[in-house]
């Protein structure tokens, strides 16, 4: 297998198309004719960039002051149609798909898989066995395009337009993403992994994924992100509305690898039905700066969210990460576990709110937040927010924020461990069992990810 | 092969700017067990450390050679490498580091093949019952949750797993109940006839059999 290179690109010369940078009206219309979509979609489109043009930039989370808006392609397609057979797929887009395991990993691990390449979907599969018993798993574009009632029932339901400013933008240049239907009572026992490349420079990728998991159904939804090194800026901007029905499940996981020039600002929320369950694992390496946090609607009475969260902030990067927990029936519950490390001058900030309705009687929700600091120069924040209004509720909050202590190196380092090792081993101690959440190909990615990145930094 | 080992001289050393060894000197040979005695703050633990080559403290003058090697000129792993081996007088707990990975790790890192696993546990799981810790220890987080006595032990094992060419032995003995003493009895008599040379730092002059010892020598205000 070809060493994967974080840093490596493939050309951009034979695109399919590349928009000038900036977003205007213009390019708002163009890029609705030009995916022939129906004209409700155009209006929510033209909407929204309205609504992004009225609101302001979020000034309250992490430093998006140096983010140029008018330096980025707001859409970039690489290629005229997405291939459906691995073997038409270009040999330099393969070699990196090759490398990360996809679709080598599709053959056995996986019930399907697709592959973004800038804004454009290039590669796509789903087991027969799943679509013969009606599971889609498709592209935002041909979500849109095959299954129009079902996009527009649900379109906006979670996530609307006006939610924040990032949201607005993502539904005015929308492309790509995923589109995900499994149908009442299927079980999808094997992940559908999507992979989103941000592949040209000053690039804007924004994805829009729908997954909707009818009654008694279960899913697994695994994403993975990566970018080239360049010195100039990207953005990504996702927008995620899940739609977990009566009993169903979802897990829903983010490996977030981009390189550190990309701005990583998302919105991600479910709605979970009675007695259902959403799970995210959310887990950021990669990016300069990144704002997420993936929420969940417990509007079903004992329905159930969780989050598991893993953020890493390096050398020039800002990890803004948390979970939103809205109790909004009785005996709902929740979990947030995140897990911070900060090193090298990098920030980590755990933001989180957990919301418990006047009517959520017996609602139980804990919140676990750990936060490792390497060194003097990191910084670690926890930002919780707790709001109850009912009397019947139990919230627990625990934060503890941890520094390596010289001793724990030394010690190691008396077994003949170096300096970067022993830091990989007390890195590895206290993410511990989180690592065992992640799917396998990815906590392999993730363990080789500490190692490089505590490793390589220390002198 | 030359009978010396370890060759101390004139050894100064300093932490946070407070002078700590006053030029320590020493010459050890291999299997040789120099035992050393002195009162609290006399600076047994910082000459231990300092021949460890822990980076908290600054050596300012003399030389130490192991081997003819120059050891003040290598980083700590670097000298564990080549066969000094520190038990800590106070071993640090760390959060969900396994005794089986930091056994592996450690084991790995002195340039040790493990061609099976499978096997590789097995036997940590008997050096566990040898230095008297349940087997199931080899799951636990390494010195959370243990006795004084307890993480004690495990770097006995430790010292058993890596043999070194040094051992340096910081108040094995403090917490450790009669068995656990007898324990250290064994392995030094043990590793001392396979050549491995030890320096024990002990508050307690019945430690080690009489026979055992070389010689015994005190240190007072940073000098032996």
């Amino acid at each position: 297998m070809d060493e994967y290179k974080l840093g490596s690109s493939t050309t951009t010369d034979e695109y399919a198309y590349i928009a000038k940078k900036g977003l205007t009206k213009r390019l708002v219309g163009e890029l609705s004719a030009s995916k022939n979509e129906p004209e409700w979609m155009r209006e929510e489109r033209l909407k929204a960039l309205t609504i992004y043009e009225s609101l302001t930039t979020p000034e309250w989370g992490a430093d998006l002051s140096e983010l140029k808006w008018d330096e980025i392609h707001y859409y970039l397609k690489s290629v005229e149609r997405p291939y459906q057979d691995w073997k038409e797929v270009p040999s330099d887009v393969k070699r990196v798909f090759d490398a990360i395991g996809v679709p080598e990993a599709e053959r056995e691990h996986l019930s399907g898989v697709t592959g973004q390449y800038d804004s454009e979907k290039i590669y796509g599969s789903l087991k027969k066995s799943l679509s013969t018993k009606g599971v889609v798993f498709l592209s935002m574009d041909e979500g849109l395009r095959e299954y129009p009632e079902i996009v527009k029932k649900y379109w906006g339901s979670v996530v609307p337009a006006g939610d924040n400013k990032l949201a607005a933008l993502n539904t005015a240049v929308w492309s790509g993403g995923s589109f995900v239907y499994v149908p009442r009572g299927v079980e999808v026992k094997l992940p559908l992994q999507a992979y989103f490349r941000i592949n040209a420079e000053n690039a804007g990728q924004f994805e829009r994924t729908m997954i909707v998991v009818e009654e008694g159904a279960s899913v697994n939804y695994v994403e993975g992100c990566s970018a080239p090194a360049y010195s100039s800026a990207s953005l990504h901007s996702a927008v995620v509305e899940v739609i977990v029905k009566k009993g169903a499940k979802c897990r829903y996981t983010t490996v977030q690898n981009w390189y550190k020039n990309v701005y990583n600002l998302v919105t991600k929320r479910a709605e979970v039905g009675e007695k259902g369950r959403m799970e995210w694992v959310d887990c950021n390496i990669g990016s300069c700066v990144t704002m997420k946090y993936p929420a969940c609607l417990l509007k079903g009475e004992g329905s159930s969210g969780s989050m598991l969260s893993i953020a890493v902030a390096g050398s020039e990067q800002q990890q803004d990460t948390g979970a939103k927990m809205y109790h909004l029936a009785p005996n709902t519950s929740s979990e947030i576990i995140s897990k911070s490390i900060s090193k090298n001058g990098g920030r980590a900030s755990y933001r989180g709110l957990v919301m418990i309705s006047p009517n959520a009687a017996g609602a139980k929700s804990k919140v676990v937040c750990d936060a490792l600091i390497l060194d003097p120069e990191s910084r670690s924040d926890t930002y919780p927010t707790n709001r109850v209004m009912t009397n019947d509720a139990q919230l627990e909050h625990e934060a503890y924020a941890s520094k390596v202590s010289e001793e724990e190196t030394e010690y190691l380092m008396s077994r003949g461990m170096t300096e970067g090792e022993a830091q990989t081993m007390i890195v590895r101690g206290f993410l511990g069992e989180v690592i065992d959440e992640l799917p396998m190909e990815y906590a392999v990615e993730l363990n080789r990810l500490v190692k490089l990145e505590m490793e390589g930094s220390v002198g | 092969m030359n009978k010396q080992l370890l060759r101390i001289d004139k050894l100064e050393a300093e932490v946070a700017g407070k002078r700590v060894l006053n030029g320590v000197s020493m010459e050890i040979d291999r299997g040789e067990v120099v035992v050393l005695i002195g009162v609290n703050g006399s600076g047994k633990s910082s000459f231990a450390r300092v021949l460890a080559g822990s980076n908290q403290y600054e050596v300012v003058g003399g030389e130490v050679e192991l081997e003819g090697k120059n050891l003040l000129k290598m980083k700590m792993d670097e000298r564990a490498k080549v066969g000094i081996f520190l038990a800590y007088q106070n071993p640090v707990a760390l959060p969900g580091v396994k005794v089986f990975i930091l056994c592996k790790t450690a084991h790995e890192a002195q340039g040790n093949r493990i061609e099976s696993v499978v096997e590789f546990k097995k036997k940590i799981e008997d050096l566990l019952v040898r230095v008297g810790l349940p087997r199931e220890y080899v799951g636990r987080e390494v010195n959370e949750g243990f006795s004084g006595g307890e993480k004690k032990r495990l770097e006995l094992l430790q010292l058993l797993l890596l043999q070194p060419k040094l051992a340096i032995l910081d108040e094995i003995d403090s917490g450790m109940d009669v068995q656990g003493r007898q324990k250290v009895r064994e392995i030094v008599s043990e590793m001392q006839s396979k050549g491995t040379a030890f320096l024990v730092i002990t508050h307690y002059d019945d430690l080690l059999e009489k026979d055992q010892i070389t010689r015994t020598q005190t240190m007072k205000h940073g000098r032996v």
